[in-house]
Formats: structure tokens, sequence, C-alpha cells
């Protein structure tokens, strides 16, 4: 069986970042980071008129209905990524620095291929340099 | 989150650069600096962190961190340290830079070791069949999270022993361990696929080690390399299952594969020795006038030490670039190269039938129209290409450039279907600076490539039989064998464009000091029309935004936006046999 079909993908990608000089010894900062992704198979029709006409049993024993449709999905991807962090770095004294920030991922995987990615995850980061 | 603790002391050696206006080069005396950094990650997941994290450790819970980075001199040597953990062992960074004798003297160590998860496919999906045909699964090592450490060791060393020679000698170690998926099959009765545990501790050590020559007008040197993989971890091994008949379940059929459960225990997922060594000799003349003649040669030869066959790739190239008048530049290049992979003689595994209709028969026996089974492999990497270019280059005036160019290339084969593949391509680009605000680059691209690579006769197998056989029995002289079929295919498939068109486009616009925006739009246009059952086409459009701005000196902005589009066609091909 042969038959003429097409493969689409279709990803964006965006990013803002915000940095705030609050006072002389801090620096506020935001960032966002947004991608998706999508793909499919397209225009996939397995057409049994082409394959044995005039035969008692289907073509093979096979449902072309059902191939054509499960078959088109195979490939089909979906992927929605968000990570944003809010972050503080605070100079509290000429040698030392602390900073910190707060960031949440999340991933959503709505057409899974082989098995499901979706996940999150909230972390938070404290530090002190010291600074010699 | 998704940061390691090298941004966060990145970040606070950036603060202290700029406040401190301390610069390592530019220290004049005995001089120590450094940050210390101790801090601790809380973290909480849900759901699978493969995608999310796939090279982050994030774990679930807490860990401590802690890094430190000294840089300083002491008249006779400079240095750079940097160390830094991340509460586990899969995420660490070391580095150090030396410097001494005037800067003749360099050396540089770094080690970093870090988490890649990896894929476990469940194999849930499998289970379908009619009747004794099935399609099944069996996973080993169920829900289990795969994933490997890779460590990256790297040393550089650098002496210059006369103003005029160098030497230099580096070390690049590569190690992958860990447990990833490792999946086999057997065939018939019916298609049976088999996941287990692989372990790896893989390694893979490049040597490197040259000479440089610096004499005026004239440089030269020469690199010798070698490089060995090795897999240290156990090959797995499968009992695959008997092969009988699909239908039947009689144990007739094992003259149609080369092994089954008679064999007992047979390796898999088997990781070869591999080692490659490469000689580079390159070589460059300034001539008078802004002129340079430039050439290298490169001979390497790799070999799979398990199988005992391997790769060899000789070839070189020159370049030449001169002026043309005092605004134009002209280059020529040319470049040569070989690749010829070993042929290995497959000397096929024959079994006999134990019973049934060909009992005692080997396949080959039983249908000689299949022969001859004993073949070489012939690789479609084994290639020798001839690469031809010329440019100008033109600068009309200070706020504007043209380039133009055409490039052949001949492609000549031995041992596959498309003896030579040649492509002539035509290139140009712009750059032009209306004002002092506005930056505008264009570039055109497109190819002509005749008969490209492509798997002749590779799919589409005639109509060779209408009717079921008598019985469904696959034994008889009128029923038909899967090689029957296999040699009757017609369509010939490639992915490989006769034509490419690409163009792109970019315009900067920077009315102050405080915003600049930017926009890049990039189209793609590929396609194959010479192919005998079908039609295959790539087409891309990528476009995108960049924007900063500082409103304020306490305020700075970034943003951008990119957006692609792919869109494939090709041809879907499916052998269709009922049994």
């Amino acid at each position: 069986m042969l038959d003429q079909a097409g493969y689409k993908g279709e990803t964006q990608n965006a990013f803002l970042n915000l940095q705030f000089l609050a006072g002389a010894r801090t620096e506020v900062f935001a960032t966002t980071m947004y991608n998706s992704g999508k793909a499919t198979i397209r225009d996939f029709v397995y057409d049994a008129s082409n394959i044995i006409p005039g035969t008692a049993l289907p073509a093979g024993a096979l449902d072309f209905t059902l191939m054509s449709s499960s078959f088109a999905g195979f490939s089909d991807l979906n992927y929605r990524t968000i990570v944003q962090t809010f972050g503080v770095n605070f100079r509290a004294t000429n040698n030392v620095l602390i900073n910190s920030s707060l960031s949440f991922g999340d991933l959503n995987d709505t057409q899974p291929y082989l098995y499901n990615t979706t996940g999150s995850r909230v972390g938070f980061y404290a530090g002190l340099n010291w600074i010699f | 989150m998704s940061m390691r603790l090298f941004a966060n002391v990145t970040l606070g050696l950036v603060l202290v650069a700029a406040l401190s206006g301390s610069v390592l080069a530019q220290a004049p005396q005995s001089k120590t600096e450094g940050v210390a950094t101790v801090g601790a990650t809380v973290g909480s997941n849900d759901g699978s962190q493969n995608r999310l994290n796939e090279y982050e450790v994030a774990k679930d819970g807490t860990l401590p961190s802690f890094g430190a980075q000294v840089w300083g001199n002491n008249q006779s040597f400079t240095f750079d340290l940097l160390a830094s953990h991340g509460g586990d062992n899969r995420d660490q960074k070391y580095g150090l830079n030396l410097a001494s004798a005037g800067g003749r003297f360099k050396a540089a160590l770094t080690f970093d070791r870090f988490l890649h998860r990896l894929d476990h496919d469940p194999l849930d999906y499998m289970d379908a069949g009619v009747g004794n045909f099935v399609v099944r699964a069996t996973d080993h090592d169920p829900g289990t999270d795969y994933s490997r450490a890779v460590g990256l060791l790297t040393t550089d060393v650098r002496f210059a022993a006369t103003k005029n020679v160098e030497f230099f000698v580096s070390h690049k170690m590569t190690l992958r361990d860990g447990v990833h998926q490792g999946l086999t099959m057997s065939h018939c009765a019916n298609c049976h696929v088999e996941s287990f545990a692989r372990k790896m501790d893989e390694r893979t050590n490049t040597l490197a080690a040259g000479a440089r020559l610096n004499a005026g007008r004239f440089t030269m040197d020469y690199t010798f390399e070698n490089r060995t993989l090795t897999e240290n971890g156990a090959t797995p091994t499968n009992t695959y299952d008997n092969a009988i008949h699909p239908v039947t379940l009689l144990d007739v059929f094992v003259s149609r594969v080369q092994y089954d459960d008679a064999n007992g225990e047979l390796p898999f997922d088997l990781v070869p020795k591999q080692t490659k060594q490469t000689s580079t000799l390159r070589a460059a003349y300034a001539l008078p006038g802004d002129g340079a003649v430039s050439g290298n040669f490169t001979h390497s030869a790799s070999e799979n030490k398990h199988a005992g066959f391997g790769s060899d790739f000789t070839g070189g190239h020159a370049r030449v670039t001169f002026p043309l008048g005092t605004k134009a530049y002209v280059t020529g290049f040319f470049r040569k190269y070989a690749i010829d992979t070993e042929s290995v003689f497959v000397d096929v595994v024959e079994q006999t039938a134990p019973a049934g209709p060909a009992a005692g028969l080997t396949y080959a026996q039983q249908y000689p129209a299949m022969l001859p089974l004993d073949y070489y492999t012939e690789s479609a990497l084994s290639r020798s290409p001839t690469e031809m270019a010329l440019e100008l280059a033109f600068r009309p005036g200070k706020r504007s450039s043209i380039n133009v160019g055409y490039e052949y290339e001949e492609v000549s084969r031995e041992t596959f279907h498309v003896e030579k593949t040649t492509t002539n391509t035509f290139k140009a680009s712009a750059h032009y600076r209306p004002g002092k605000t506005v930056n505008l680059r264009a570039r055109y691209q497109q190819a002509m490539t005749s008969d490209p690579f492509a798997n002749i006769n590779a799919a589409k197998p005639a109509i060779l039989q209408t009717v079921p056989t008598p019985g469904g029995l696959p034994f008889g002289p009128q029923s038909l064998q899967y090689f029957e079929m296999y040699n009757s295919r017609m369509a010939n498939l490639s992915s490989v464009p006769t034509d490419t068109l690409f163009v792109e486009g970019t315009a900067t616009w920077s009315p102050s000091q405080q915003f600049s925006v930017s926009g890049h739009y990039r189209y793609r246009d590929q396609k194959n029309d010479e192919l005998n059952y079908s039609t295959w086409g790539h087409a891309m459009h990528l476009p995108g935004v960049d924007v900063w701005a500082a409103p304020s000196p306490r305020f700075t902005m970034a943003a951008g936006w990119g957006y692609q589009k792919d869109t494939l066609d090709t041809v879907f091909s499916t052998l269709n046999f009922g049994g």
C-alpha cells in the first residue's frame, strides 16, 4: 500500500526577562520562558481500492479505515512548557551577597508518545556568597 | 529551579566584577580574589521530570550546595579555579586554568558531571493481533526510571618552546554510567518484544598531540589524535522464543530464522570497542596585499574491534583569497575527500526445518529462487565528494556589503544505487545600514541537485497474489513468499531534494541606546519531484522578534518570540500481507 501523506510540526518559544535595581544593594529579577510544540501526521488515508479489488475477503484481511485513523495518530505530539523564576540578590556588605530564587516549572503533555511526560516542579534556592 | 549552582556563582561573580572593577588579566601585582558560596535548594516534584528536567538532578526534597571560585596571580603565574557541588554526585563541576612564563605555558583542566534522564518505553501498546498472529511485549523491569550520569574530563596543555614553535597535548574523557532500556525481539510464532535493564559503563578516551610553527607569513600545524570507545558493562543476553508456525503453532518454521531457543542465550545490545586515529596537517600563507592561501590534509582510520572491520577517511581542502581592487575580495575553495567503509561478508545461518513439508531442508533449498542468501555489506557511507566554490565579497560603501557565490558538489559512490549526485548552488547576501538607527540583512540561496541519493526500488511491491493460498499454508509452490514481494518493489524513496530555496531577512531598529527591536524571517523550501511513484517536499517558516528596553537606569527588559513551522510531504508505504 502506498499513500502520499505528510507531517506537520509547529514550535513556539517566548521569553521575558525583567531586571530592577530596587536600591543601591538590591536587585530583583524575573524570567519567564514559554515553549510549545505540536506535530501530527496529516492527509493520511489508505485507499483500499488500489489494493486488491473483488476478493472474497477484505484485502489482506485488513481494516483500512481503522488503519488510516490509528496510523495517523501514532506520531501526534503536543507539549507545552512554562518556567517562571523570581529572584532577589541583596548585597548585605561589600563582602557578602545573599541571593534567592523561586521557580515554578510545568510541562503539559496532552498527546503522550510512548508514555506521559506531564510533570511540574516548584523549587526555592537561597545562598550566601562571601567575596574575598 | 532549572539553574544549577554554577549559574548562581556566575551571577555573584558578575556583581563582584562590576562593583570592584577587578579583572584577572589586568592584575599588575600578586593578588588572590574569589567568592565562596553555600546554599540550599528545596524542591517539590509532581509527575514525570524526564522532559522538564532531563539534565537536572531536581530532587524532590532538600539539597545543600557549595561553590567557590578563586583567581589571581603571584607574578610568576596566573590561576583561576572553580568548584561547585549541587549536593548530588551527579551535579558537580570543577575547573583549573594556569598560565605562566609570560603566557608561554598554559594549562586547563575541567571536570563536569551531570544527570541525564532516559526514556523507559512501557511497551503497553503492543498487545494486538488476530488469532495466533500476535504482537506482544514483556518488560522484565517495569516501572523503573532509567538514567545515566555523564562525566566530561578535559585536560589541555600548551607550551611555546620558542616564539615560532608551540607544542600542545590534550586529553578528553567522556564517562557514561547508568542503566538504559535494552530491547530485543523474537520472530515467529509472533513478534515478541522483550525489554531489559541494560547496565552501561562506557568510556571514550581521546588523546591528541601536535605542534604549531609560526614563521612570519607562514604557519603550519600537525595534530595526531587517538580515540577509543570501551563499554565495560556486561553485554545482556536473551533466549529467543521457539520459531514455530504462527497459525498451526507446529515446530516447522526453524528454517525461516537464523536463531531461536535452540541456540540458548545470545547477546544483544552489544556496544563494540571502537578506535579511531586521525592525522591532520594544516598550513596557511599570508600573501602580500591582504591575500591568503590555506589548506589542510586529513587521514583517519576507524575500526570496530569486535567485528574486525572499519572505515578510512582521506581528504583535504585548499582556499585562496585575494583582493580585487580596494573594495572587493575573491575567494576560491576546493575540497576533495573519500570515505571507504569495508564491506563485510555476511554468511547467513541456514537452519533446516525439523518437520513439515520442508523437513530436512533449508529455506533456500525449499525455495531456490531466493538464492543467493550470503552477501557483502555495501555501505552507503562509502563515497567520494568533490566540492568547489567561488565567492565575491564587495563593499560599495561604508554602510553596505554584497556577497555573491557559486558552489559545485559532486558525490560519487561505487557500491550503492545512485552512482553520482551533483549539486549546483547559487548564493547571495547583502548588508545595508540606511541610517544610524536601522540595520538590514538579507540572504538568498538556491540549490539544484541531479540524481539525489535515493533508495531505488524500496517500496510498493507488485500485486503478486490476489486470492488467499488454499488452507492458508505457506509451504506450497503456489504460496507467495516474503522475498518474492520484496524483490518486486517498484517505488524509489528519497528524502534528499532536487531543488532547495532559502531566503532570510533581518531588520534591526535602535532609535536610542535604551531601546532596540529586531525581527527576522527565514524560509526554506525543498522538494524532490523526480521520484517515480511519489513526491517529497519539506517547507520551513521561521519568523521571530526580539525586543530590548531600558526605560530607566534601574530597569531593563528583554523579550523574544520565535515560531517554526515545518511541513513535510512524503509517501507512506506498508506491506499488505494477509498471512
